[in-house]
């Protein structure tokens, strides 16, 4: 009977990585980011959504696939997150691609982002350009009205 | 004279109350603990950061525009970065400088923060709560206190007021630090208090477990071990606790005891003994006493019923006697007697100085049953110190 019970422990154990409650790397951040981008993604396009991420993290890709078809594929993909130093990568898609940053920076020095979600003190910010909102003809819900800026 | 349960609940009861106080006090005294060292710790930051307010304010003054002349003014952001880099320390993560455009959205016009981090001047800054905009009504300083920030503990807003409206916010955000310090001196303080409570729990406990084993100890000595009825000592214990106006007092002998035992032997007198006093137990009601005052001798306290004035009392003497006259004693395995007891009533005990005396009047009705041929039952009557016989 011990046997057993030692077994079916380090049986248990082996598998610990499955209780993601107990042992694996999570973090509520993106879990909320994946959240208002899904908001964001589902209010600017009429169409489903498929994201994609360059650089994409394991955790982000297990994080966000609960709320994303996800391609690997930028130019398959309708919607553009790009949330790491990288630079804006370029794609060969005859489609309508939105790109959203989570840089402020990015988000003022480059007009192909049409929006972003940054960490701002700890808080999460959320910021659309008012001008790129109507070249690119989307339209975002009055709920969004206060995190449109007038350039 | 049964052990009333009074006893044994009233102290469960105060001990039980004790410590539901002494919880409510350690959760009062946390509480307390808690404000006071947060008022401790941040005391200070507080003071500088409205020291900090009142030099942006000494800055501004004068200007129409506290906002514009901010923007305006390049040498005026500098020297409120000044007032706000002295805010900043291990705990505190940001200091900045806010205000509410016409739409009521918060714009930065300073930041402590470097690099990357650093705000512009004019940059849109979205609130985690509405609990900001209190501070535009009560115009007094705010702690906003983070539940849903795992980064930042709280926030403290200072109002910067032009014309007594609310131009400008000086605000901090305390990093999650602070509090996990707070936190770790009261659970330090909470494990010290639930120690103690620990310990008194358990010397509670012990003082519980010795009272109720030298209770039983107690009990264990007052009761006859032959006949499991309570013993002459336990009489000697409580005959002062005894209300003579609740009982009449029977003195019961069995007859010939001393034939009995020179016949069949001193075994069989003691199952005689066992038998009588199993009949006495099974015979009186819930409220009466037997006791074994010594060797043949029982004594039984009756409980008076009011309502029946002795008469209920006295029938419970009646069926005791008759069912000691109706039982078959066994001295072995197949041989049985009869055995007749002397019974000498007091239904007078409440006429009594005290029970010695009530006892003393009961012996004397039993002394007059002896004398009257045995098996019978004697009443005292207070008439000429005689008893008057009851025939059967």
């Amino acid at each position: 009977m011990k046997t057993f019970f030692f077994i079916f422990t380090l049986w248990s154990l082996s598998y610990a990585e499955h209780y993601t409650f107990l042992v694996e790397p999570y973090t509520k951040e993106v879990e909320l980011e994946a959240k208002i981008i899904y908001e964001i993604a589902t209010a600017s396009l009429d169409e489903n959504i498929v994201l994609f991420i360059p650089n994409i993290s394991p955790l982000e890709e297990k994080v966000y696939a609960n709320y994303f078809t996800l391609t690997k594929d930028c130019e398959r993909a309708n919607f553009i997150f790009i949330n790491k130093k990288e630079e804006i990568i370029e794609c060969s898609s005859d489609k309508k691609t939105l790109f959203f940053t989570n840089n402020y920076r990015k988000f003022l020095s480059n007009k192909k982002f049409f929006g972003a979600l940054f960490w701002n003190k700890s808080r999460p910010n959320i910021v659309f350009s008012h001008q790129r909102l109507e070249e690119k003809s989307i339209n975002l819900p009055q709920t969004f009205q206060q995190f449109i800026e007038n350039f | 004279m049964r052990q009333n349960s009074f006893y044994l609940f009233a102290p469960l009861g105060l001990i039980g109350l004790i410590l539901v106080f002494l919880l409510f006090v350690t959760m009062r005294l946390e509480k307390n603990i808690e404000a006071k060292i947060f008022e401790i710790a941040t005391s200070d930051i507080f003071s500088i950061m409205h020291n900090s307010a009142h030099s942006i304010e000494s800055l501004l003054k004068g200007s129409e525009d506290y906002v514009q002349s901010v923007k305006k003014y390049a040498s005026i952001q500098q020297k409120i970065e000044e007032h706000l880099n002295v805010l900043l320390t291990s705990h505190v993560k940001y200091a900045y400088l806010l205000y509410r455009d016409e739409r009521g959205i918060f714009r930065f016009l300073g930041d402590a923060s470097l690099n990357e981090e650093k705000s512009f001047i004019d940059q849109k800054f979205d609130v985690d709560s509405p609990e900001w905009l209190a501070i535009y009504s009560t115009k007094e300083p705010l702690i906003i206190h983070h539940t849903l920030l795992h980064q930042l503990s709280l926030s403290y807003l200072v109002p910067i007021l032009h014309n007594n409206r609310v131009e400008l916010i000086l605000a901090i955000d305390f990093s999650i630090n602070k509090i996990q310090e707070i936190n770790r001196i009261i659970q330090t303080i909470q494990n010290g208090i639930f120690g103690m409570m620990g310990v008194i729990i358990l010397v509670l406990l012990f003082i519980g477990i010795q009272t109720k084993r030298f209770s039983s100890i107690k009990q264990s000595a007052f009761i006859d071990k032959l006949t499991n009825v309570y013993n002459r000592n336990y009489l000697q214990k409580y005959e002062k606790l005894i209300n003579l106006n609740e009982y009449i007092i029977a003195a019961l002998d069995i007859d010939y005891f001393k034939k009995i035992n020179d016949t069949y032997g001193h075994d069989a007198g003691d199952k005689i003994l066992t038998q009588i006093a199993h009949i006495l137990l099974q015979t009186i009601r819930e409220g009466d006493s037997v006791i074994r005052y010594g060797g043949e001798e029982f004594l039984i306290l009756a409980k008076v019923d009011k309502k029946s004035n002795y008469t209920a009392s006295f029938a419970v003497i009646e069926r005791v006697f008759h069912a000691i006259q109706t039982a078959e004693f066994f001295i072995s395995d197949t041989k049985s007697i009869s055995v007749s007891v002397s019974i000498g009533v007091n239904l007078l005990a409440h006429q009594a100085q005290n029970f010695q005396e009530a006892f003393k009047q009961a012996d004397i009705a039993l002394y007059t049953a002896k004398n009257s041929g045995k098996n019978c039952i004697q009443c005292y009557t207070n008439a000429d110190n005689t008893s008057a016989k009851t025939p059967f």
